[in-house]
């Protein structure tokens, strides 16, 4: 356990991983606290069209007279809980499959392993718009589908990691000691590949950001009045050229939580890859 | 005539230019632009096509190809400036005593692009591909008790056109000014495309570009004034913009309400803004719970705020509706008292209908200024006690084969005059009945108004339907709205038009200063 702490800590040391941390702690405390902030229901029709930005309303009001403050404020919940939600069932499902074919080998491995090919011949934002064009806009639909888009993604690095695992002698002495397959899966193999899968999930939780944004923009994602960054992209970007706080705002705050994901993802790696040299 | 004597005007001027435009010294001493039409240069339009695609056909025009079609075609008709029908190519039409028949007399020694004379002939030729049941041309609708086969050539300039008794006699005028583009009897919408409109073809990309020259022998006297027009194709708004911001293109028609501010910061262009009979309505289905019940349509129609709906999505470029289309009809009945946002009654007829504790209603919207009416009308609707789900859909659904069944929709069409709009959308044989109305004095009403060719008759039976529509039809028509068009200062001709066509005809406009 102290190992662990202090791996921790190194990883934690990183200015990188630090900064990275700060940014998307900060943008989901800002998604999550902010409705409670909001000076007026994101639904309000309180101002002029594409009013500019005064006393009243810093960001000033949106393509039908929103307080566009009060719906950032409003707006971030969706994205944080979708994208998180979206990267944390690609990383379980993606992992139990991929450690499934890695131990498993022969017929499973491959159908595994040939559905995935499949899968990951499809793109993803493709794939996403089509599910959701056909089964409708429901968050949870969206969220699943962003899920098994990834989830492809994860099998293959899951179960290429757990390979070189899986010979070892500690899981060859767990499989004679007669311990059930489940058990050797989950508490033998899966902490030793742990550390590239969670820098894989902030890989993904970025890319999540990024694709929820972009259907909610695309208007498959969250349906308007919801308050929600993507969408309030596109409802506003016509009138970018007069109010363009209203756009700017959301791309902000999108862009700063897909980068503090990103650095912390990337500065995990980094240090992690780091102390397993310093070990070998 | 008002065009011929700016025409005759446009002439003389074009006859003094050559020697005085390079001497940079205009008449009166102005600077280089002038306010009088004058001859030459080039235009270049840039319109919206969405589906990248489009073409060239008279009466099937599909995306900005109705655009192209003011370039090309010539029409017995034509829309006048108070979107009313003026004579255009016809120079007499007349009605016979049992309305049963046009007589349509075409003006002496007409043309077309390719030297031809304009004959009876042509005129049967063009009004039977349009109704041509293989050509299957969506505005054919329109014409539905023509007695095709009984169109007759009376000489070399005059026509006969029967139909049934009593049938849409009265809306042929208001059909053609539409779509009824004259081509000779060799017209090929792809391999020949010849009208007697202001420019004559040059090329034609599909999605892209397009180039006409002046066809000399234009009806008009005097008239087109450019050499030549392009008429430039864009996917989006944006880009749009920025190629007006650039000088790659003069005049941007349909402009929306959103770049309106940014263009008039901007001195270089004017913004012309047209008030129009455009109209924006939110459905209501008759046949389906809770709009069975008239004393919820009337609650409905009551929890508008007009004003503030036209304020806000149609950012205050339109006028508010009083739940009827067509304001500039000759016909229109402007003696129904204008209805207004009134909570109490609403909640009060709510109540007495049942709904005291509340009502969902779910309003489909396929998006643009629809869904944003929608949002801000549930916003109001809250107000009353009536909570309105906004559900947006796909453009292809919300038109789809589903189109007529949706509950509570968002609505609305372009600007045309009562009798067309009616057989469009809730008279006897409207294809595009949302509102499932069908009132049978109603239908009587609009039957007679059809086959009515005087006006002032036509005004008493139209005034009555008019009166039914607005106590008892589904439509709750919350405004209209106006078009915008933005023009660069260098042209002259583009003026505020009732139907929203400013920006759109091409044999009025002209380059003030030919030196750009």
């Amino acid at each position: 356990m102290s190992a662990h702490a202090s791996s921790l800590r190194t990883v934690l040391s990183a200015r990188q991983v630090r900064f990275g941390l700060v940014l998307t702690l900060a943008v989901v405390g800002f998604a999550l606290f902010g409705p409670l902030f909001a000076p007026h229901a994101h639904t309000d029709l309180v101002g002029i069209t594409y009013g500019r930005p005064t006393a009243g309303a810093p960001l000033g009001y949106d393509y039908i007279g929103h307080d566009v403050w009060s719906r950032v404020l409003a707006g971030g919940v969706s994205v944080v809980w979708m994208s998180l939600a979206a990267a944390a069932i690609a990383l379980a499902a993606g992992t139990a499959l991929g450690l499934l074919a890695a131990f498993a080998r022969r017929r499973v491995d491959q159908a595994i392993v040939w559905f995935t090919d499949v899968f990951m011949a499809f793109p993803d934002l493709i794939l996403v718009l089509l599910i959701v064009s056909m089964l409708g806009r429901d968050h949870w639909i969206i969220v699943l589908t962003v899920a098994v888009a990834f989830a492809p993604g994860v099998v293959r690095l899951s179960r290429g990691i757990a390979l070189g695992v899986v010979n070892q002698e500690f899981v060859e002495a767990a499989e004679m000691m007669g311990y059930p397959r489940s058990r050797i899966l989950f508490r033998e193999i899966l902490p030793s590949i742990l550390t590239p899968l969670l820098v894989h999930l902030g890989i993904m939780l970025t890319w999540a950001v990024g694709m929820l944004s972009g259907l909610a923009f695309l208007g498959y994602g969250v349906a308007p009045p919801a308050a929600d960054w993507g969408l309030m992209i596109n409802e506003n970007r016509a009138g970018l050229l007069i109010q363009p706080a209203a756009v700017f705002g959301p791309v902000l705050l999108i862009a700063l939580f897909a980068l503090g994901t990103n650095l912390l993802a990337e500065g995990v790696g980094r240090v992690t890859s780091r102390i397993e040299e310093r070990k070998s | 005539m008002r065009a011929g004597l700016a025409a005759g005007g446009g002439l003389v001027l074009g006859g003094l230019l050559p020697g005085c435009s390079d001497g940079g010294k205009a008449p009166e001493g102005a600077a280089v632009l002038t306010d009088t039409p004058r001859r030459g240069g080039t235009v270049r339009f840039g319109v919206i096509e969405g589906g990248q695609a489009g073409n060239l056909d008279a009466h099937k025009p599909v995306g900005s190809g109705a655009f192209r079609g003011w370039a090309l075609y010539a029409k017995l008709w034509e829309w006048g400036l108070d979107a009313r029908p003026k004579l255009a190519l016809a120079e007499e039409t007349e009605v016979n005593a049992d309305a049963t028949e046009w007589t349509i007399r075409l003006h002496k020694g007409l043309e077309f692009h390719h030297g031809k004379t304009i004959t009876a002939d042509d005129v049967i030729f063009s009004l039977l591909r349009l109704t041509d049941p293989q050509l299957a041309s969506p505005y054919a609708g329109y014409l539905y008790s023509l007695l095709r086969n009984d169109v007759k050539k009376l000489d070399e300039r005059t026509v006969r056109i029967p139909f049934e008794k009593g049938a849409g006699l009265v809306a042929l005028a208001e059909c053609w000014m539409s779509w009824g583009g004259i081509v000779p009897t060799d017209y090929d919408p792809v391999s020949n495309v010849v009208g007697a409109g202001p420019y004559r073809l040059k090329s034609f990309t599909p999605g892209q570009r397009s180039v006409f020259t002046r066809f000399d022998n234009y009806f008009k006297a005097g008239q087109p004034y450019f050499d030549q027009v392009e008429i430039l194709d864009f996917s989006d708004q944006t880009g749009r913009l920025q190629a007006l911001q650039a000088g790659q293109i003069d005049i941007a028609p349909n402009l929306p309400f959103e770049q309106l501010a940014f263009l008039q910061a901007d001195p270089r262009f004017e913004v012309v803004a047209s008030e129009t009979d455009v109209w924006h309505s939110f459905d209501m289905n008759l046949e389906k719970a809770p709009f069975d019940d008239p004393r919820v349509r009337r609650a409905f129609r009551l929890i508008a705020d007009r004003d503030e709906l036209v304020a806000r999505v149609l950012q205050g470029q339109g006028r508010v509706a009083n739940d009827l289309y067509s304001p500039s009809d000759p016909a229109f009945n402007h003696d129904i008292p204008q209805r207004r946002q009134d909570l109490a009654e609403a909640t009060r007829l709510l109540k007495e209908a049942g709904h005291g504790n509340g009502l969902d209603v779910e309003l489909v919207t396929a998006g643009g200024a629809g869904a944003n009416a929608a949002l801000v009308f549930a916003q109001q609707a809250k107000k009353a006690g009536v909570n309105v789900t906004v559900t947006k859909v796909d453009g292809s659904i919300f038109t789809g084969p589903k189109r007529n069944d949706w509950t509570f929709s968002t609505g609305g069409s372009v600007s045309r005059p009562f009798l067309l709009t009616v057989q469009q959308h809730d008279g006897p044989r409207a294809v595009g009945n949302k509102t499932h109305f069908k009132d049978p004095r109603f239908a009587e009403l609009i039957t007679q108004a059809l086959g009515q060719p005087d006006l002032d008759k036509r005004r008493a039976l139209i005034g009555e339907a008019q009166r039914i529509q607005h106590e008892s039809g589904g439509m709750l028509i919350w405004g209209y709205s106006n078009v915008l068009d933005a023009v660069s200062k260098d042209i002259g001709g583009v003026t505020p038009d009732r139907t929203g066509f400013a920006g759109w005809r091409t044999d009025r406009i002209w380059r003030r200063s030919l030196t750009a």
